[in-house]
């Protein structure tokens, strides 16, 4: 890893702890910056797929896919940005949905690790069931407690894990391969 | 390519070259182990796991697929099982970052064969079959790189099984599931094969996982459209491709054995391998996805002697018994020495063409150790060379 892969990856894992650190303090009048971000980073993987179709799956074949998916992205990226207009109700199950997914997606990839023999599908299910459990606490605070906070603690405790892998992988040792 | 090609045929290839049984045993062994040293089993017998030759499919799903963890990879498939045919490849309208992935596609008679074969020129028979086992790969996985990418991995609906009826082909449609647990089936058209992933740098995208073990089977023709292939078809001919790679594996041995000489690349041996050409031939054609019985009885028949059974434990004991100063120099030591040496050879041209994907290269002399403390051995045994090579000179 280079150097300023590095400090690029340390400087964006503090950014995020700071920015969960607001979330816990002030949860009431972050909604609408949740929103916000999110629907950013889904609009920054979108561009990031645009470039990746330029620079690379154009010379692919089937490579028009990509492009697709890229749409796709900057569509659902822009549209969860303009959700925060919309009413609390929405921002919930937008979030509880996003759990669920998350979810699903890797208790899928636990079954196939568990198919392989890895003994890291208990792990992986693990995960899986923290998203479910997450889902089901957002449903539940946010639908019938109608507490807001919860929804956000929620979602900052995610960013928080975001950013510690970031700072984590920045620390790994890179391996140099020597030659005579 | 499998255990048969790798460990059986290169046995033949092996006596046919005119070395002795024994020795031709030892090199068989290494060029099948490049396929079974992975870090799991450095890990049980306390070796350097730099000395990774393989990773197995647990390995893959549990590494990481951030950069150090695909340079790794890359090391690992670029160096041992996809030697990339060409560094320096050009290819018109793409981009500096398409272009690096496409120049470490597979393909066999590079430049990096040669340094490939000529490294192994003097350092036993460990070395020499891991340089058979990579020499043989680049016949059966041309065309994929030894590193996880879609643009260049993937493959589509678009794939025909080309299949002999009396002189002519029939041609019947590839159909691929994606369970691993599942076998082959020859006859039904029905492959294993990676499942369709979206990123890039997806494990599934490693090599030939999209294809299946079709590149693996020596009976196999088949056309497909390669992803980084411009929408032309690519036709494989793996009994063709097999063919060259046993005569070339018999070529590469002969020079190995011979002082003074140098490994040139499309060179093939003709006059030893011509009196069983028929017969291996007919292995090659036979349609069953394991031709190890086959490839037995031919080298039994070559040799005279019989041929046991690869076991990938043979030499371990040895080694793990064997006190730390002198591991180096046993057969397992040997081989584990062998493949630092070939890694480390590939990761220095892959980074001095100014290509990142298998990450850096460092010249120890120069610059003293950083990093992975594995190479240490490395150095140690090429010094011992270098003093034993002095005391020749000195001697004579």
């Amino acid at each position: 890893m280079t150097g300023s892969r590095r400090i690029l990856n340390i400087f964006s894992g503090l950014l995020l702890l700071v920015f969960s650190a607001l979330l816990f303090v002030s949860p009431e009048d972050a909604i609408p910056v949740v929103l916000l971000v999110i629907g950013l980073g889904i609009t920054v993987r979108g561009l990031q797929t645009l470039i990746y179709y330029f620079t690379m799956a154009r010379y692919m074949v089937g490579g028009k896919q990509v492009l697709y998916r890229t749409i796709i992205l900057l569509d659902f990226g822009l549209f969860t940005s303009a959700l925060s207009n919309h009413p609390a109700i929405y921002i919930i199950l937008f979030i509880a949905g996003i759990h669920l997914l998350s979810g699903l997606v890797t208790a899928l990839r636990a079954n196939e690790a568990r198919q392989e023999g890895s003994s890291k599908w208990i792990l992986t299910a693990c995960y899986a069931l923290i998203d479910v459990f997450l889902f089901v606490l957002v449903i539940y605070f946010g639908l019938f407690r109608k507490s807001m906070s919860m929804t956000v603690y929620i979602y900052a405790v995610g960013i928080v894990n975001t950013a510690f892998n970031r700072i984590r992988q920045a620390f790994r040792r890179t391996a140099i391969v020597y030659i005579q | 390519m499998q255990l048969d090609f790798h460990y059986y045929a290169t046995y033949c290839a092996a006596i046919l070259a005119g070395y002795s049984h024994e020795d031709s045993l030892s090199v068989a062994w290494s060029a099948q182990f490049v396929d079974c040293c992975s870090e799991t089993v450095l890990k049980h017998i306390d070796g350097p796991v730099s000395a990774a030759t393989t990773q197995l499919q647990l390995e893959l799903m549990d590494s990481d697929t951030d950069i150090l963890g695909l340079q790794k990879i890359t090391r690992i498939w670029a160096s041992f099982h996809f030697l990339p045919g060409d560094l320096y490849a050009e290819r018109k309208k793409c981009s500096k970052r398409f272009l690096q992935k496409y120049r470490l596609i597979c393909n066999p008679n590079g430049k990096l064969l040669v340094d490939t074969v000529e490294l192994a020129r003097g350092r036993g028979m460990q070395a020499a079959g891991v340089a058979m086992h990579i020499l043989a790969d680049t016949w059966a996985h041309r065309y994929f790189a030894g590193t996880p990418s879609l643009v260049i991995n993937s493959t589509n609906y678009y794939f025909y099984e080309l299949i002999p009826a009396g002189d002519q082909f029939f041609e019947r449609p590839v159909r691929f599931n994606h369970n691993p647990a599942s076998a082959d089936n020859p006859e039904t058209g029905l492959y294993t094969g990676t499942i369709q992933q979206g990123g890039e740098n997806s494990i599934m995208n490693l090599g030939h996982g999209r294809a299946g073990h079709l590149p693996d089977y020596s009976y196999a023709r088949y056309r497909y459209l390669p992803s980084w292939g411009d929408y032309q078809e690519v036709v494989k001919d793996n009994p063709s491709d097999y063919e060259h790679a046993f005569r070339q594996m018999v070529y590469a041995l002969k020079s190995l054995r011979t002082p003074g000489d140098r490994f040139e690349t499309d060179h093939y041996d003709d006059t030893a391998v011509l009196p069983w050409l028929g017969q291996i031939r007919e292995i090659l054609n036979r349609r069953q996805t394991d031709a190890s019985a086959d490839w037995k009885a031919l080298a039994e028949k070559i040799s005279g002697k019989e041929v046991e059974d690869f076991n990938a434990e043979k030499y371990q004991r040895e080694y793990i018994d064997t006190d730390m100063e002198h591991r180096d120099d046993t057969c397992l030591g040997r081989f584990i020495i062998a493949a630092l040496s070939q890694k480390s050879m590939v990761t220095n041209r892959i980074f001095s063409s100014g290509n990142m994907l298998a990450g850096f290269s460092v010249d120890f002399q120069e610059k003293g150790f950083r990093g992975i403390r594995d190479y240490r051995r490395l150095l140690k045994n090429l010094q011992r060379e270098d003093s034993a090579g002095s005391e020749k000179e000195e001697t004579k």
